[in-house]
């Protein structure tokens, strides 16, 4: 394991600003979901084919698991 | 005479067997569809060229109208991204090695794992959805482009058959070769405005189609027919 402490950084401030970083990614992520939701039922409206109602279907397990795994990590990390 | 009278015990010849031809009998196929069905081609829609398709609608399609051709690119073009995939999938199981992650508290390190990983199923299914929704389709009235980039881009081309001028195919490259795909290009009479349409703006690129010699003479047999009904002359 490195010793943040003996280069003269914190390891504290190091896990800190990792685990900031982390949020940030998860909630754009978060958001990316939400257009993919939106692209999705567009994409489904243009070309109408059985399997689309998967695809919406997949869109909203991605968003919704993004929004619950943003949540645990903003509140546990 | 009386039917009574009528020799019950005669059968009936049965019908030769025919192939299962659309359910809809207004459509008037040309013979390059029939022969493709007849052939054995699958009418399901995660095929990556489907003729006569069932269940596929697009916006603006009209009643009497058939979908005649579904398209989309060969599977083997996802293979890059495919393994851009396999990469990303192993990369968490070597940085434990990398000793700033090391450094870092095991909630932290199981969080980014996850997001990792969740990131990675992400990426894998938006591949597949513009995969699956890039299609191009040619019904008995028009051809139609629908291209997806990402999840902010959409563009779509529509053209009908009376306006289409020249219809070709071009195969490159050795997987083009051995799994039987290439681009076919349909050139219009119309100018349109297109950021993708390359450089000719009234021209449809049908990026990456199985059979493209298939899809040129269904389209070829299409133009045909509706110089025939209409007497266009190009």
């Amino acid at each position: 394991m490195i010793d943040f402490n003996a280069l003269g950084i914190s390891g504290d401030h190091v896990s800190f600003v990792v685990g900031l970083m982390l949020k940030v990614l998860l909630i754009m992520l978060t958001l990316i979901t939400l257009i993919a939701v939106r692209q999705t039922t567009l994409m489904d409206r243009v070309v109408k084919v059985p399997a689309g109602k998967y695809f919406k279907t997949g869109a909203w397990v991605f968003f919704w698991s993004a929004m619950i795994l943003t949540a645990m990590v903003v509140v546990l990390v | 005479m009386p039917e009574v009278f009528a020799n019950k015990r005669t059968k009936s010849t049965p019908p030769a067997k025919q192939p299962v031809l659309p359910d809809n009998p207004a459509t008037e196929m040309v013979d390059a569809v029939t022969k493709l069905v007849q052939s054995g081609m699958q009418r399901s829609v995660w095929h990556s060229l489907t003729a006569l398709p069932k269940g596929v609608n697009f916006e603006a399609q009209n009643d009497d109208e058939n979908v005649v051709l579904f398209m989309r690119a060969h599977p083997v073009t996802n293979l890059p991204w495919m393994f851009a995939a396999i990469v990303i999938l192993f990369i968490p199981m070597i940085w434990t090695v990398y000793p700033l992650l090391t450094g870092l508290s095991i909630a932290l390190r199981m969080a980014i794992t996850t997001a990792w990983y969740f990131g990675l199923a992400f990426f894998i299914f938006q591949k597949v959805v513009s995969w699956f929704y890039n299609v191009y389709i040619v019904s008995d009235e028009r051809v139609i482009d629908v291209d997806f980039y990402g999840l902010l881009y959409k563009n779509v081309k529509t053209a009908p058959i009376s306006r289409l001028e020249d219809v070709s195919y071009t195969q490159k490259g050795i997987l083009s070769s051995f799994f039987d795909y290439g681009n076919v290009v349909v050139e219009t009479a119309s100018e349109q405005r297109s950021d993708s349409g390359g450089e000719g703006s009234g021209m449809f690129i049908f990026e990456n189609v199985p059979s493209p010699n298939d899809v040129v003479k269904v389209i070829s047999e299409l133009m045909e027919k509706e110089e025939e009904e209409h007497g266009i002359k190009r």
